[in-house]
Parts: structure tokens; sequence; C-alpha cells
């Protein structure tokens, strides 16, 4: 854990003022109650409440637009915090099911979206080619060199 | 010759009887260093004659221990090993004074901020190094001598550069003691930003109508000469004798004006009007403000029709009654000379465009608090009505924003002080005008720390103020010119998506645009937020490290009127001071030449930052001691060991090389700080408690540039592992620009050691502000990660290298020293002088 906190600078967290301009600029805070990187940092950085927030599943509601970090009046990085964060959690088996899903099928199809017969199909109607399967050999070697084949049982 | 006037007592048939006083300093260094086995290390030493260790040694009874074992063991030196010199050595040189010894024959060995304070937790690594530091300073109290000081007459007149509120309290408080002053202010106004704010906190005085009679005070007083429209070119000098160009800028409009404002009525040209930040506008003839001092109409040649002598508009020359119009007035120049400088150069507010979040500049609804000044104050442009720019309509929902361009690294780090309780009070002044309306004020903190402050706080929230904890993420702009202000509020963690009608932006405070001038010409130092820096934050707050320059108002750090004005008044006490006793001593630290060895090679006068070394007519260099600063960068140039740089001489600087390296000195550091940055960077680190690797000793010297390549070659050959040169930044030096000399040094002695097959890195240089000691710290520690790759065959390699060419420099010396005694012609062959034609 500490390893990979060690790529931030733990310094500029504690420049953190709570000025709340963060989570104030946060597009996904205003529609999920609950999400709020202020609190994420005060709780995980300044309190110690690391185990509490790394069990959080809303976690997983950051879209790393970066908007937080832009406007931060002290340039903390908070998306790289939360990012850090993220990873920590999927380590510790906090992964919601959803997005487990897709990561699967990213492993096995290469895409995010699964293309069906019916796609096949309309595709065929319009004149297009049909889509080349792409070669997931090396999205497999990235999961397999991030830990996420572990996470995930692939 | 000027040496000739100094009387110093012959030293040289007394054995040097040394005292040593280690100090615990309660703590804070017993804690860390064990002062008994320090003292009983120094007791070894030679002509020690009695050691001892106190628990405060700057106490009376320490003091006083000093003054009976100076009689009782007939010392002739003593060595106290405690805090930096910088805050102690008067004390104790007043106390062996007391005793009966020259001031100069002290010397301090700073064991707490170089030593225990920055190796908290290594008690054995401290200890050795506070012996090492001891055996320094003894080996220096050995070869110290002692000084007599000069008086140097000071010039009885004072200059006020700024005049805001803090310029005017300290001309008028200088003119009051009954001296001259001179009050420069670049504006064509005196009034500063106070002029400009419509009530005061937390008194909610009119701000206006109290500053008002002082600006004519300061204006009629017959000690001050008012200089408006005014800038300061240069300055030069010394404490007691500045020397001071200033430019005056043609106003086109003589004292004669009575400001009946006849002229402008009929001027045809507009233009937004600075005092109301372009809320209102002027004509190019015009007075800045209503109150303005002088009362004395003036012309903006930019926006005037005649220009460059051509004449096509008449208008204003026609309506003067008194005449006094002039089109051909001209900038000029005026020099003078002062004995003292308040510096009260005030503040710049912040831009808030810089924060394009907010919407300043864009949407026409969003102001600034000076803004909102100027619109609630009955003179000002909307005669006290609360307007939005927009559509002219008083807003029913206001919201303010704290810390616009405060606490954040990416505008000012700092805290603005003053714009928590200017928008209370600002509140409250709408409140008072229209009760109905809604102001919510967002906020990080409020700070209401002064006097009176906490109850208008309450009074606010008692008027049905609302505080919101949690500043916006953005303002977005409406079609209607409302204002959708988004964010959360802390306290209850829920998002607030407020609409309102008019945003006020809390602008933070920032140095002004003209004080890097001054600073420059006054080589004053600078605190992180680029305000000036006083020579201590605590027990000298108005002074600065330059001697006879004092801080007034915001150019030391944003603060409301009342602490500008006690400043101000603290500042001119202090210029006071100085101008009351008619003269000021000057520490004997100043360069001497040994005429004999002058080879009149005249290199020192190319180095020295004030001129005050010249070749006489006969070849030799001459000091003109009252210019001297004694920064030794004369004494690091000559080649010949010609000049003396007292209490800082060649043969102090290299005994205290030699002490340092008895032991192990292929496992250390030698550093040479400079007493006013570098050294004071190094304590900041010591009072921060910023640790680092016990392996560097400090030698202090006036100014980097006293650090002669010899020092450093000594070392070396000496067996150091490595060297820190360490000074002011470049542009920040306290001897104008001995620094760059010292760069100079350092990169000659980089290549030198190129060519000899060393390890150039070896040597590092480093700037290092009276604030960074962060930087000092951190150049230390990486030092130390090179320290231990450095070899013992590298090491020896340089003992061999710089051995044999300090050799040959000694035999150099003794070949010309030898042939000056011969009275041969070599010295005068060696000059190549010119055979002018015919």
């Amino acid at each position: 854990m500490a390893k990979a906190l060690d790529l931030y600078d733990k310094e500029e967290f504690y420049r953190c003022l709570q000025c709340a301009i963060c989570t104030g600029s946060c597009p996904v805070a205003r529609v999920i109650e609950g999400f709020n990187p202020r609190e994420i940092i005060l709780r995980y950085m300044l309190y110690g409440e690391q185990e509490e927030v790394l069990a959080d599943e809303k976690l997983w509601c950051c879209t790393t637009c970066h908007a937080c970090q832009e406007r931060c009046p002290h340039e903390i990085t908070i998306s790289g915090l939360l990012t850090h964060i993220m990873n920590l959690a999927a380590r510790g088996g906090n992964l919601p099911r959803p997005l487990k899903e897709n990561i699967k099928l990213m492993a096995e199809t290469g895409w995010s979206v699964r293309a069906t017969s019916h796609s096949d199909r309309i595709r065929e109607q319009l004149g297009l080619k049909p889509l080349k399967r792409p070669d997931t050999a090396e999205i497999r070697s990235i999961l397999r060199e991030t830990g996420l084949d572990e996470i995930l049982e692939l | 010759m000027a040496n000739d006037e100094f009387e110093i007592r012959d030293l040289s048939t007394e054995e040097p009887r040394i005292g040593v006083y280690v100090c615990h300093c309660g703590l804070n260094i017993g804690g860390t260093v064990d002062c008994e086995a320090v003292a009983l290390h120094a007791s070894k030493l030679e002509n020690v004659v009695y050691a001892d260790h106190q628990l405060y040694t700057c106490s009376e009874p320490g003091q006083e221990k000093i003054k009976q074992d100076i009689t009782e063991h007939d010392l002739n030196r003593v060595v106290v090993a405690a805090c930096s010199p910088r805050m102690h050595e008067p004390t104790f040189r007043s106390c062996i004074q007391a005793a009966g010894l020259n001031q100069y024959l002290l010397e301090m060995a700073n064991i707490r901020e170089h030593c225990s304070w920055v190796h908290l937790h290594d008690r054995k690594g401290a200890t050795e190094k506070a012996k090492d530091l001891v055996r320094m300073s003894v080996a220096r109290a050995r070869l110290l001598e002692p000084q007599e000081e000069v008086d140097i007459p000071v010039i009885q007149k004072a200059l006020v550069i700024g005049g805001g509120v803090a310029g005017i309290q300290a001309a008028l408080d200088l003119a009051d003691s009954g001296y001259e002053v001179v009050l420069v202010e670049k504006e064509p106004s005196i009034g500063g930003r106070m002029a400009q704010i419509d009530k005061t906190f937390p008194t909610m005085d009119c701000s206006i109508c109290i500053l008002a009679p002082k600006m004519a005070e300061a204006g009629r007083h017959p000690l001050i000469r008012l200089m408006s429209l005014t800038e300061v070119t240069n300055i030069s000098g010394y404490v007691g004798n500045f020397n001071v160009k200033v430019r005056h800028r043609a106003r086109y409009v003589t004292s004669d004006c009575s400001a009946c404002d006849e002229c402008s009525k009929v001027c045809p040209q507009y233009a937004p009007n600075e005092f109301d930040i372009g809320l209102a506008t002027r004509n190019a003839i015009y007075l800045p403000f209503a109150q303005a001092v002088p009362a004395t109409y003036l012309i903006d040649m930019n926006l005037c029709l005649n220009k460059d002598g051509v004449r096509v508009c008449e208008k204003c020359v026609e309506a003067c009654e008194r005449k006094c119009i002039v089109f051909n007035d001209r900038e000029t120049e005026e020099s003078f000379k002062v004995g003292t400088i308040v510096v009260a150069t005030g503040v710049d507010v912040f831009d808030a465009r810089e924060l394009p979040q907010y919407q300043y500049g864009r949407a026409p609804n969003v102001i600034t608090s000076l803004e909102f000044e100027r619109m609630i104050n009955a003179g000002g442009p909307t005669g006290g009505h609360l307007i939005r720019p927009l559509d002219h309509q008083v807003p029913e929902t206001v919201a303010f924003l704290q810390c616009i361009g405060s606490r954040s690294s990416k505008t000012n780090p700092y805290c603005s002080n003053v714009c928590c309780m200017n928008t209370i009070k600002d509140s409250l002044l709408i409140k008072e005008h229209w009760p109905d309306t809604k102001i919510t004020v967002f906020y990080i903190d409020i700070r209401a720390f002064g006097k009176g402050f906490e109850d208008l706080f309450q009074r606010a929230k008692k008027a049905g103020v609302q505080f919101i904890h949690g500043l916006p993420g953005e303002i977005i702009p409406l079609k209607n010119g409302n204002l959708r202000v988004v964010g959360e509020s802390t306290l209850l963690s829920k998002l607030y998506d407020i609409e309102v009608e008019l945003a006020i932006l809390s602008v933070g405070l920032k140095p002004s645009m003209g004080s890097d001038l001054v600073r420059r010409f006054l080589t004053l130092s600078l605190t992180s937020g680029g305000f000036f820096m006083v020579a201590h934050p605590k027990l000298r707050p108005v002074d600065t490290s330059t001697r006879g320059v004092f801080l007034a108002g915001c150019a030391e750090g944003p603060k409301d009127i009342k602490d500008s004005v006690t400043q101000a008044s603290a500042a001119a006490a202090r210029a006071n001071i100085i101008m009351h006793r008619g003269k000021v001593t000057v520490e004997a630290i100043t360069a001497r030449v040994d005429a004999e060895s002058c080879t009149g090679c005249a290199a020192c006068t190319k180095v020295c930052p004030y001129q005050a070394i010249f070749l006489d007519e006969n070849k030799k260099a001459v000091v003109v001691e009252a210019a001297c600063s004694g920064c030794g960068t004369c004494g690091a140039e000559c080649q010949f060991g010609a000049i003396t740089m007292r209490h800082f001489t060649d043969d102090q600087i290299l005994t205290q090389i030699d002490a340092f390296t008895d032991y192990e000195s292929d496992k250390k550091i030698l550093a040479f700080n400079c007493n006013w940055c570098s050294y004071a960077g190094a304590d900041f680190a010591g009072v921060g408690r910023m640790q680092y690797p016990t392996e560097v000793r400090i030698i202090r010297t006036m100014c980097s540039g006293r650090v002669s390549t010899r020092f450093v070659e000594r070392a070396f050959a000496r067996g150091v592992a490595m060297v820190l040169i360490s000074g002011c930044h470049i542009g920040d030096c306290h001897y104008i620009n001995a620094n760059t000399h010292t760069e100079k040094r350092f990169h000659r002695l980089r290549k030198i050691m190129e060519q000899g097959g060393l390890e150039p890195e070896r040597l590092e240089l480093v700037w290092v502000s009276a604030a960074e000691g962060q930087r000092f710290q951190e150049k230390v520690m990486a030092m130390q990660k090179k320290l231990i790759t450095i070899s013992q065959e590298e090491i020896k390699r340089g003992m061999k290298f710089f051995g044999e060419r300090e050799k040959k420099w000694e035999q150099r010396r003794q070949k010309r020293a030898q042939e000056r005694d011969a009275g041969g012609p070599s010295f005068e062959r060696k000059r190549k002088i010119p055979v002018e034609a015919d």
C-alpha cells in the first residue's frame, strides 16, 4: 500500500484547506449523493480512515475527468489519489460487479460493448464489412502485467 | 593614510588566553548535544585556559560568570558556543566589553540553529559536530584582534516611498519630530488604497473622512515635501547618506490650480477613471478624486488632443481663469540626499481574471470587492447605490466569494489578512441600506482575529447574512444576467446550487508592481509571497536587513489600516532613533590595504560593488572607509594578500579550515555561508527544525564574495570531501552584486578541478535566501548522498593536487616579497605603461 502511495507527493495533501472547490466542481458529486472527493482526501489522507474509504463502493463513480484537480487552489493531485485508491480497492476486493464483467468482456473479445449477431446482420444490410475481431492476446498481457487477471480470477 | 586614525592595541606580545562557554539553552541544545563533553573537548585545546557549560549563557548570571572569569582567569578572548551570532552576538559583545575586553575579541560557535535543532535525533553526531564547531571557533579566536568602530554622520532628512496611509503616517510622524521629509508618490494624489475604500472595519468609520485630514496635513506640513507623480529611479549610498534620484512626470498644470473644475467641464475627451477602477469616466484634464492632495489637476497626455506640441484644442486653456495649464511641461529629474528611508509601497489587488471559472471580466454581474467599495461609496460612480452593472437594478440576492487569489499555490500562497473582515463589513453595509437583500458568504475560514472583529462577525450573522463553508467550484452565468453559484457546503456535506443577482469576488492583495525596483536599489530580501522581509519577524518587525531602511504598511505583508498605521509610526520612530543620534557606528569589518604588498594590479577596484577602493597616485589601492561595507570581495580577489578584511581575515578563515580538518575531514562537508541570506537561511532551517545530515560545518563570511579560491583550495588540500559555497540569490546580494564574483570563482575552481583530474561535483554552489531553510536542507541532503560515493583515492588526489598548488602559491608570494624587499624593479616592469604618442 505504501509503495503505491509513494507515487504521489503526500506533503501536498497536508496543504488541503477543505475549501470544497473539488467537490463543488465534480460532475459526479452533483448526481451521485455521497460521492465526495473532498471527504475522501479528509478521511483517507488526513484522518487516516483508509480501510473505510477503500471499502466504499461509491469510489468507482469517479470518472477521472480531472475537474477537481484542475481547479484545486493548491494543485493537489486529487485524481491521482482517486486512481490510487481505486487500484487499492480493487486489490482488496472492492470492484463492482458490472465493472468486473466489463473488463472480462474486454479480455475475451477486445470490446467493451458486446457485438452480437444482430449487429453483424445490420452491418451486412448496410453494406459494411464484417467487424474484425481484435487481438485479445495483447489486452490479456496488459491485464497480467497490472495484476488485474488475479483480481478478476481470469 | 586613513588607517592611521585608529590606534589598535598591540596584542602580539600577549599570548591568547581563551575562555569557552558552552550553553545548554535549556534543552534546546542540551537535549541533543552533550554539552559537558563539548566543554571538556574545548578545555584541552591550545590556549584555552577555561571552559565551562551553563544552562543559559545569555542569562544575567551566565553573563556575570563570563565577566568574573575574564578578570579571574585573565581571559583575553571569549568563545561562546550557543545560538546563532545573528541572535546573541550583540549581547555577548557588550558583556565582554563591560568586563574591559574589546568587543571584537568574542567568537560564537552556532551549536543550536546549525547543530542541535537540525540533528535532533543524532546525539552522537551532533555532539561531534559541536566539538568541531567549537574547535574551529577557538582557532579563530586565537587570531582575533581588537577593532575600533567608526562613526559616520547621518543626514537628518528622511525619504518616504509611497503615499498611502502608511506613508502618510510615517511622513507626518517624522516631520512632527522635526525632520525634513520627502514623500514620494507615483500616482497624481496621495491617499493610496484607503482613499478608495468606503468604510473601515470594525468601527464602520467613513474611510476618506478620517483619511482626508491626514492627507491635507501631509500636503501642507512645512517639513514635508510632497512629490506626487514621481518615481524613485535610483538609490545608492548607505545608512545616513543615501543618494536618491527621482523622476517627476509632467503634470501640465501648475500648483496655482484652484481645482475649480472649469477645465474638466469643457474637455471633450473621456477615459475610464482609474480611481473608480473604470466604473466611471474622467476627462483628459482631471482631478483623480475630490479629496486629492495635491488638489491640482493634471492632463493625461495619452488622451489629450494636443500632442507633441501640436495644439488643436484650447478649451481647457480658455476655461482656466488662473492660467495654470502649461502644455510644454516636461519630465524632470532631481537628486537629493537623505539619511533614512521608509518603504511604504503598498499593494495591488489580485486580478480575478486569472480564475476563469468565476467569470470575472466575462459576466458583467461578477465584480470585485474593490469595485464594490467604489459603488457603495456615496462619492463613487453610482452615488452609493449598489447596482448590477448589467441592468443597473439593485440586486436582491448577493454572493460573496472569499479567498479569491489567496491561500493558493496557483495564485498567492498567503492569507491576504483583510478580506474576511472586509466582506463582513461589506455585507453589513448592504444590510444597512437594503435590509431585505439576501446575502450569502462562501468561505474557507473566517478569520476574525482582531479587536472588535468577532463582534462584527456576530453582528453580520444576526443581520441574517448566511455563511456557507465551502468555496464554489464555479459560477455559471445565466441569460438574464443572474449567476448560478455551484459548490459544496461542507458542514452539511451537501451540494448547493444557488442563483444570485450579483457576485462579489473578495480579491486578495499582492505586492505593488513598483516595489521590485525599490527592492533592487535597497537590496532588500523578499519573503515567499513577494513582500519585503523584515530583519527579524518578532523583534525587529519594521527594520530591514539594510541599515537605515524601514518598512511600513502592506509593503511588508497584507495588513489592515490600523496595523499599517501602527507599523508606520514604528518605522518613523526607528528612523528617528538614527537621525536623532546624528551618527551611525559602522562595524569594524571594512577592508584595509597593506600598501607594501599592493602591486597596483587594480583587480580589487574592478570587483568592489561600492567603488569604495581605488588606486591612488602611487598606484596603491586605497579604501574609502565610509563607503566600504565589508563584503570582502576585494580581499578574495587580491592575489597578493595585500588586503586584510578586518575581523574576517584570510588567516582567521584559513585557521578555521585547518581546525575543521583535524579529524576525519574526508567524511565532512565544509560550507561557506554568507551572513545575510544563506547563513540566515541555515538559521531558518534550524528554527524550522528541518533535519539534515550532521556532516556539514558552516563557516560564516559576510558575503559569499569573500570566499577566496584559496579557502576552497586549502580545504581540499587538507582532505575535505566536499565544499559548499552558499550566498544570496543573484540580484538579491546584500552587497549589490558581489555574489556574481562568487559565481565566477566557483566556475573557475570547478575548471581547475577538472584539469586536475578531480571530480568537480565535490564543489557545489547554492543560492539560499533567508527564507529558504528547506533549500539549504535539501542541498545538504543531496550532497551527503554524493559524499558517500567519494573514494579515498579521490580525496588523496585532491590533497596532492591542491597541496602542490598551495606550495607554488606560497613560493610565488615569497619570491615577490623578496623582490620587494630588495627593491627590485620587477613590479614596474610587470605593469605595462602604454607609451603615449605625441
